[in-house]
């Protein structure tokens, strides 16, 4: 049973990770995945979901590799980085859920800290979009300049007709508003507001709605509720401003300094240190608010 | 007034829009980032062996308070593509 809850809330994840708004403008998605689910047409954003499921494979290969030869009597080099991560973990749950709690809750804040790092680190790997299984095709339009993007003809007929399948280029899937959006969405309600209906039952948490109580709780109750979905907003759009601003700053930037040098820095700076600062960020936040509901007594 | 020059007034109108934004949007999170790192400053002086701990709350803090200018931002950008 909790299993499958795992499977699909992980589906959900991954869903609302790759919905792509049919807005225009900067926002607007190369080549969406058209898809109707119960006669609704919705757009999924290729790229984004290609990138989300090279990071989720990327974390079990690497934890995979990482995780072969433990042992207890003789640990190795790798061994005791990884039981320094894993125990700073450990402690950071356990001092705001609880020595027992913690424990269960350690699995998915980890998980939330690993995919995010890795979402935010994937950037700096230097691989472009590719077109696969293009054979007829030319990548060259009539005025000679390099373009793979969209399938053209000209007029006699002669051209690519099919874009084949893309490879996405190795860009932050948070750089997506919709990948935050759904991680939020996950942690904060499905897991915080779910476990605080677990541990304090439904009416407590209606109640939590009109929380100082009386006549103050009612005309209280929309502040409440506005409160509740302000959280995941500004826990979502947090990530999303960090590394979509820091992805345009560099690339501005270096395109000024005409790529000499400095997109180093720029990378060190907005790639490695805001995205640890706000994967860490986030992580916290959402064990903050998991924390309000489903926090041992006294813990 | 024709379509066109319409179009351009919205564009104009978008583009200041988002410099403003984004200016005075900026303005927050300096001042907060910078009295955060100030008090820490005071914090280290006073007691430098708790400079790890310290840091990283600052650090956390920063990044919290600069989510008023991560807004402003994000709005700037839509603006831009208005």
């Amino acid at each position: 049973m909790r299993r499958r809850l795992e499977i699909l809330a992980a589906l959900t994840m991954f869903l609302c990770g790759g919905y792509a708004h049919a807005s225009g403008g900067a926002l607007e998605v190369a080549m969406p995945v058209q898809m109707e689910i119960f006669g609704i047409p919705f757009n999924f954003n290729h790229d984004t979901i290609m990138m989300c499921a090279v990071v989720a494979v990327l974390i079990y290969l690497v934890c995979w590799l990482w995780m072969r030869g433990l042992s207890k009597g003789n640990p190795g080099r790798g061994q005791v980085v990884l039981e320094m991560v894993v125990g700073a973990f450990d402690d950071l749950v356990k001092q705001s859920l609880g020595p027992n709690r913690g424990r269960k809750y350690l699995p998915y804040i980890g998980t939330l800290f690993l995919f995010i790092w890795t979402c935010n680190m994937i950037g700096m790997i230097p691989i472009h979009h590719q077109l696969i299984g293009t054979e007829s095709f030319e990548d060259y339009n009539h005025n000679g300049a390099y373009d793979p993007g969209e399938p053209f003809t000209d007029a006699n007929g002669n051209g690519r007709q099919d874009p084949g399948f893309k490879m996405a280029g190795f860009e932050e899937p948070t750089k997506d508003i919709n990948v935050p959006l759904g991680m939020a969405l996950l942690f904060v309600l499905l897991i915080g507001h779910g476990s605080h209906i677990r541990y304090h039952g439904l009416k407590a948490y209606l109640l939590d709605y009109f929380s100082p109580g009386g006549i103050i709780g009612c005309a209280m109750f929309f502040l409440n509720v506005v409160g509740k979905f302000a959280e995941v907003v500004s826990i979502s759009f947090r990530l999303f401003g960090n590394i979509f601003g820091g992805a345009v700053i560099i690339a501005v930037v270096s395109g000024l300094l005409h790529y000499i040098i400095m997109p180093i820095g720029l990378y060190g700076f907005f790639g490695v240190f805001v995205g640890t600062v706000q994967a860490f960020v986030f992580t916290m936040l959402a064990l903050t608010y998991i924390s309000m509901g489903a926090a041992e007594e006294g813990a | 007034m024709d379509h066109g020059m319409s179009q351009a007034i919205i564009k104009a109108a978008a583009l200041l829009g988002a410099g403003i934004c984004m200016g005075f949007g900026a303005i927050g999170p300096g001042v907060g980032e910078g009295f955060a790192a100030g008090k820490a400053c005071e914090g280290i002086s006073r007691r430098p062996e708790e400079y790890s701990t310290l840091f990283r709350t600052m650090l956390i803090g920063q990044a919290v308070s600069e989510s008023t200018g991560i807004y402003s931002l994000v709005i700037a950008l839509l603006l831009y593509s208005v």
